[in-house]
């Protein structure tokens, strides 16, 4: 696969490719009339390092971070895509971006800090203000087409997963998405819903839009909220079991799902019988490894 | 000169509605859902979509070495004649429901039917 950055694609060329991938302009060469299409570069090329810099940072929670960094040359990205950041030490981790394109070229992602992450944890207490960042990408195919317009929506996502997804919900509302969107979030205890206030917001805001937040351990930590703290309900319960009960999918229906590999695949099958075309299921499995020993 | 069978089931059409059915099909057969556990559903599908192609008589790269070596560690965890004979009854049943005439039903079925020493390993 090839992605072409001047000429004509042909239809042929790009038969059987996600809308995401044909967004992008992918497309097979082996497909590809060599007189329409002009100019090409390999995908990989997507993956050569650039640098932004850290304008804001604030906390969600505890150990859930905002960094919004802005690159130094202007980047052409989905919101739901993903880019890698590499820190001094050559350590490469994943995130998701949240923020769709603006005028300001800001990127927004957000960060779990787990127990032991070297990354997660440097970009808490090391990272600040100003600093410079390596990354590159944008890269990933899980974000909003515009051509599911008047489709319905869901979105599962736990933990930070709802990063990519709060992403795509932005850039389907700012596309005027006619649709019904449907976002299930969960999380163990109330401090990991931590979009919750802005999720609600866009609940109370956007008709066609739904919030459904969960929690699966910490069930305490909703106890005592009152109608003040939190005005939509909390379910206790795994967002993703909670979401498969309910969901009455159609034919035309797109789902998106973000969060751990395991709850991504079993969730994502189970979203398939129940009846979602396979090609409208898009997924980003959180995979909490060294990108090291990959491609650099 | 007639329409080639690929033509006549309905071409790329035709294997891009089958797939999800088919697919959907095989993992809720509990006497052969186990050997789908493990695999990956992009991967799955993609291969679905050429294993179709090919019985559908559209243009394909089979090879029966692949086939046969794809389908080695299954046979090695008990994959036999009865699972192939389960996996072919929801192709026929798939393409009934997709609504494709019985003879080319049966067109189809001889083609999916070859490849059963190589995906069986006899």
């Amino acid at each position: 696969m090839l992605k072409s950055t001047q000429g004509e694609i042909d239809k042929e060329a790009q038969k059987g490719l996600k809308s995401t991938a044909i967004e992008q302009a992918f497309f097979l060469a082996c497909q590809q009339k060599a007189e329409t299409i002009q100019a090409v570069e390999l995908i990989d090329q997507e993956l050569i390092f650039s640098h932004a810099r850290l304008v804001d940072k604030k906390l969600f929670s505890d150990n859930i971070c905002q960094l919004i960094i802005e690159p130094v040359s202007p980047l052409y990205y989905h919101a739901g895509q993903f880019i890698n950041l590499k820190n001094a030490q050559g350590i490469v981790r994943s995130y998701s971006i949240a923020s769709i394109p603006s005028k300001q070229q800001f990127i927004e992602l957000h960060v779990y800090k787990q127990a032991n992450g070297v990354m997660s944890n440097w970009l808490f207490k090391e990272f600040t203000i100003g600093d410079k960042i390596d990354f590159q990408g944008p890269i990933g195919e899980c974000f909003y087409t515009s051509e599911n317009k008047n489709n319905p929506m869901i979105l599962i996502g736990t933990g930070t997963g709802a990063a990519p997804l709060i992403g795509i919900v932005r850039d389907a509302i700012k596309s005027g998405h006619q649709g019904s969107i449907l976002f299930y979030h969960g999380a163990r205890n109330f401090s990991g819903l931590y979009l919750h206030d802005i999720l609600s917001k866009l609940d109370k805001e956007h008709s066609n839009f739904t919030y459904r937040p969960s929690i699966s351990r910490d069930e305490d930590s909703i106890s005592n909220l009152t109608e003040n703290d939190s005005p939509i309900k909390i379910e206790f319960g795994r967002c993703n079991e909670i979401a498969i009960k309910e969901i009455q999918p159609t034919s035309e229906t797109t789902l998106y799902l973000c969060g751990n590999p395991d709850m991504v695949n079993k969730t994502r099958k189970k979203a398939f019988l129940a009846g979602i075309a396979s090609k409208n299921i898009y997924i980003d499995a959180f995979e909490y490894k060294d990108l090291r020993k990959n491609d650099r | 000169m007639s329409d080639s069978l690929f033509e006549r089931v309905g071409g790329e059409g035709a294997v891009n509605a089958a797939v999800d059915i088919f697919y959907r099909k095989v993992l809720t057969d509990d006497s052969i859902s186990q050997f789908f556990e493990e695999t990956d559903m992009d991967d799955q599908i993609a291969k679905q979509k050429s294993f179709l192609t090919m019985a559908f008589g559209g243009p394909n790269e089979y090879s029966g070495t692949d086939m046969r070596k794809a389908h080695a560690p299954l046979v090695e965890k008990g994959l036999n004649e009865a699972h192939f004979g389960a996996v072919a009854g929801h192709l026929q049943a798939t393409l009934a429901e997709l609504g494709v005439p019985e003879e080319l039903i049966g067109e189809v079925m001889v083609i999916a039917g070859s490849t059963h020493d190589d995906v069986l390993g006899l």
